[in-house]
């Protein structure tokens, strides 16, 4: 034993010799824990600037980010959770698409109801092409209970609870074929505004395309959220419906605007595309006009209006306002905007909006009161071919600031400084809205979208980081083939100069729209809070085994397994059934220690669930494939992780 | 402070033909009355056994790298709290028995010898006697030493009692009532926290209150002789 160890010694040190000679003859080390900040630099070629950039994204282990970046997950369907200045990724929260991971979409049955009540025209929809995410708000600022994120693809809304990160719902709009102007909610979350995107007939039946004018729509739908619910209430939410333009991007007014939305149109000039039968396409046709219209909507007045009787009508179960209604009850409004607009952008103090047209170089700022005379005053400039009443541009407009080319979308800093994004020239430059000058601009890589700011939104924005999410990357990453990563850009804009502080490579989808929270109003739970919790309810399970009652029951023609998933094993281990017999498994997770998170897989049954601690699920399906199949927990739960397993014994 | 002596034992005018007794007897001693500043002692070490009732007696961590702040599992007079559940997670992996708080007989003991400690304490002020004052003295060191035995034999069983059949094979061990037990990559560590502090504290207390009245006697009698 002795004479072992001591030549287990002399082979240490020897390899520690050579290891030392090694280094000696090689190189000095630049990035030795001894080496200075000069030294490192100069060997990774860093400049003053770059290490700035460093010090400020950098945090150490163990220590949280300031705040937490919502950012839609795009093609992906989810919603993605980025940690700034760091720009971790801290979770790709399971939306519109199944997630294996999270257990979403693989075998629960209350994931699968929520998807259920996302399937649209008899198909099976699992994706989505989530744009514009936004967080509940009390008194025009984020409070950090939920999250809501629309489909643009499939007119669709989810909301997301921040006690858990889960999707709790997900609701769908079969008066629209699209929607991209939600979600944005009203100030004190008393609706998630969801304006369609392109037009069609809104009961849902053909009509042909020469019949565009008459039987085409855009709409808006108001969905009303129960707070205490947590949930989108469909009965007590209403549609406006609108000419057929296509509507855009919306936002909600507050403070002095408080109980008014406003959407931005497009295609006014109702075009109907169709290249090939010699018909100019869209992209032309529908930017044909200077002009688009700026839609603004009193739904504070519609709320009422929706509960009067014989005010609505119902389409696809749905209570919608006609058109003819809310002109005749003065809820909706035209002025014009340039055209190809995209952000309508309400300023913290409620007073100003600022949109962008990306073919226009101006950002045009309209301000409240002015469109409060202009209505008052009846200040029409005429009507559009439906009706609806446009207030006079010039009576209604402040100012037009010229910022550069393809101005796309504004958020705000503090001290009434605004930060618009320039597509074409891929830039974002800072400028004042009162005054109305460009201040500085700094270059984006490349193609930016969006951008998000601290709060930026809000009442009270915070004035310190920017993240522009550009559409293109071209250069910035290492290629990975012909499809290419989006590139979100951490910006930071508290000194008089914005620098540019890091590229985060997004490799899932194309985000849109991302807001910025301060990551304190976030109190998310570390584990359920009770054991045998079910997340879909976000109250206690029924009907579940903790540990001591784990059994299996023949009963109704189905066979119930009540188990449990402790560190590291199941109960039962052993799930006999005979082939054809209708199978419930009732699974709870009864650890309550932050992260000892189960997963629960069957071989072939395409089943994996997520029980986090306390969680309870409940996994229903008909044993059709008779076999033997391992089921496993797939998570790396402890040492003896790859022994918590078991068998489903299915019997020809 | 003191109070006039009445009737020094010994100091009887019948036997004053004696010469004056040069010591003082331990049976002199016990029939003598309690100062008031032992009385005041007394009556706060018996109020500070009510919150030795409720403040946790011991508190063992174990310490790991995945447990950044430790578990903690806290004995109190009556039950055992913390992260008990996790704590009887682990131990099933070495086989060790699971921590019921409701199979231990000593808490339901515990209390009641707690609160004896304070009755005695109470009555003791109260009469101003020494011999309750001592009797419910020996009463509570008796009982610590016990319970700090008892402690001892509670966590050799657990240690040396390993189910063979456990997933884990480790070599029985002693975890160690006061300081550290390393097993695995856990470090044990138990201590004493602020109700053992505050009972200490009564038995520390003890042989102070003995000794000040022994001296106070000791110089009563000796003043008393004198004045003879």
């Amino acid at each position: 034993m002795n004479a072992k160890r001591r030549r287990f010694a002399g082979i240490t040190l020897g390899v520690l010799g050579a290891l030392a000679l090694a280094g000696a003859c090689s190189q000095p080390s630049a990035a030795g824990p001894g080496a200075s900040i000069g030294d490192i630099a100069a060997a990774r070629g860093l400049s003053e600037a770059d290490i700035s950039a460093a010090v400020k994204t950098y945090v150490p282990t163990g220590q949280f980010d300031e705040y937490m970046m919502f950012a839609s997950g795009g093609h992906s369907g989810q919603a993605l959770v980025i940690g700034i200045p760091s720009m971790r990724l801290l979770k790709v929260i399971g939306v519109f698409t199944p997630e294996p991971w999270q257990g979403y979409g693989y075998g629960s049955e209350e994931h699968a109801q929520l998807m259920e009540d996302g399937d649209m025209a008899g198909h099976e929809i699992r994706w989505g092409d989530s744009h514009h995410p936004a967080l509940s708000e009390t008194d025009g600022d984020y409070d950090g209970q939920y999250l809501f994120i629309n489909d643009k693809a499939n007119p669709r809304l989810a909301v997301i609870d921040l006690r858990d990160f889960e999707t709790k719902q997900i609701v769908q709009n079969p008066l629209f074929g699209s929607n991209h102007g939600g979600a944005f909610v009203t100030p004190n979350t008393e609706y998630v505004i969801e304006p369609a995107q392109y037009a069609v007939p809104l009961d849902g039946t053909y009509a042909h395309i020469d019949e565009y004018e008459e039987r085409y729509r855009g709409a808006v739908t108001f969905w009303k959220f129960d707070r205490d619910a947590g949930r989108l209430d469909e009965s007590e939410s209403f549609t406006i419906e609108l000419p057929p333009y296509w509507q855009d991007l919306s936002d909600a007014g507050k403070g002095p605007s408080h109980g008014w939305a406003f959407i931005n149109t497009f295609n006014t000039e109702m075009a109907t595309g169709g290249v090939m039968k010699g018909n100019p396409p869209f992209e032309a046709g529908a930017s044909a006009n200077d002009m688009d219209y700026l839609t603004l909507i009193n739904w504070e007045a519609a709320a009422r209006v929706a509960d009067e009787a014989g005010k609505t009508v119902q389409i696809q179960g749905r209570r919608v306002i006609p058109l003819q209604t809310a002109i005749d009850e003065g809820l909706i409004y035209f002025t014009p905007e340039p055209k190809s607009p995209h952000g309508v952008d309400v300023t913290p103090d409620g007073q100003r909006l600022v949109i962008s047209g990306k073919l226009d170089p101006h950002a045009t700022v309209y301000e409240w009161d002015r469109i409060q005379t202009a209505i008052a005053d009846q200040n029409f400039s005429g009507t559009d071919a439906y009706g609806v009443p446009i207030l006079d541009f010039d009576a209604v407009v402040e100012k037009q600031v010229e910022l550069g080319l393809g101005p796309l979308h504004t958020q705000y800093g503090s001290n009434d400084i605004a930060y618009t994004s320039l597509f074409l020239e891929s830039a974002v430059v800072k400028w004042s809205v009162s005054q109305g000058v460009v201040l500085e601009k700094l270059p984006v890589h490349y193609n930016v979208g969006h951008i998000a700011m601290a709060e930026g939104d809000t009442r009270s924005p915070d004035g310190n980081y920017l993240v522009s999410l550009n559409k293109w990357s071209i250069d910035r990453f290492a290629t990975v083939g012909p499809l290419h990563p989006q590139n979100f850009q951490l910006v930071d804009v508290t000194g008089d100069q914005m620098q540019l502080l890091y590229d985060s490579p997004i490799g899932i989808g194309e985000p849109h729209y991302a807001q910025i929270i301060k990551a304190d109003k976030l109190a998310a739970w570390e584990t359920y809070p009770q054991i045998g919790f079910n997340p879909a309810t976000m109250s206690p399970a029924e009907d579940i085994a903790t540990t001591g009652t784990e059994r299996i029951e023949r009963r109704d023609g189905e066979v119930h397994v009540y188990m449990t998933a402790v560190r590291s094993h199941f109960t039962p281990e052993h799930i006999e059934v005979n082939q054809g017999e209708n199978v419930v498994l009732h699974v709870t997770n009864p650890e309550q220690t932050r992260d000892a998170t189960h997963g629960f897989a069957i071989d072939k049954y395409n089943v994996n669930l997520s029980l986090e601690p306390g969680e309870s699920q409940v996994v229903r399906f008909t044993a059709d494939a008779a076999g033997v199949f391992p089921f496993y927990c797939t998570e790396f739960c402890s040492a003896l992780h790859l022994e918590m397993a078991g068998y489903l014994f299915v019997r020809p | 402070m003191n109070g006039p002596i009445e009737a020094l034992p010994g100091s009887d005018p019948g036997s004053s033909v004696l010469p004056p007794a040069t010591r003082l007897t331990p049976t002199q001693f016990l029939q003598g009355e309690l100062s008031k500043r032992s009385r005041i002692l007394l009556v706060v070490l018996a109020l500070a056994m009510i919150p030795a009732l409720f403040l946790p007696v011991w508190r063992i961590t174990l310490h790991a790298p995945q447990y950044p702040g430790g578990l903690t599992v806290d004995i109190y007079s009556n039950t055992v709290g913390g992260e008990l559940a996790e704590v009887n997670g682990l131990n099933h992996y070495i086989g060790m028995a699971e921590i019921h708080p409701d199979e231990f007989p000593e808490f339901r003991l515990i209390p009641f010898f707690i609160l004896r400690f304070l009755a005695f304490a109470g009555l003791a002020a109260m009469v101003a006697r020494i011999p309750i004052a001592a009797v419910g003295y020996i009463d509570f060191a008796l009982f610590g030493v016990v319970m700090l035995a008892d402690f001892q034999g509670w966590l050799t069983r657990y240690g040396q009692e390993l189910d063979p059949a456990a997933a884990i094979t480790i070599a029985p061990f002693t975890p160690k009532f006061l300081g550290t037990t390393e097993v695995g990559q856990f470090a044990v560590t138990s201590f004493p926290t602020i109700a053992t502090g505050l009972m200490a504290l009564a038995g520390l207390a003890g042989p102070v209150i003995l000794i000040l009245e022994w001296r106070k006697s000791r110089r009563e009698y000796s003043d008393a002789a004198t004045l003879a």
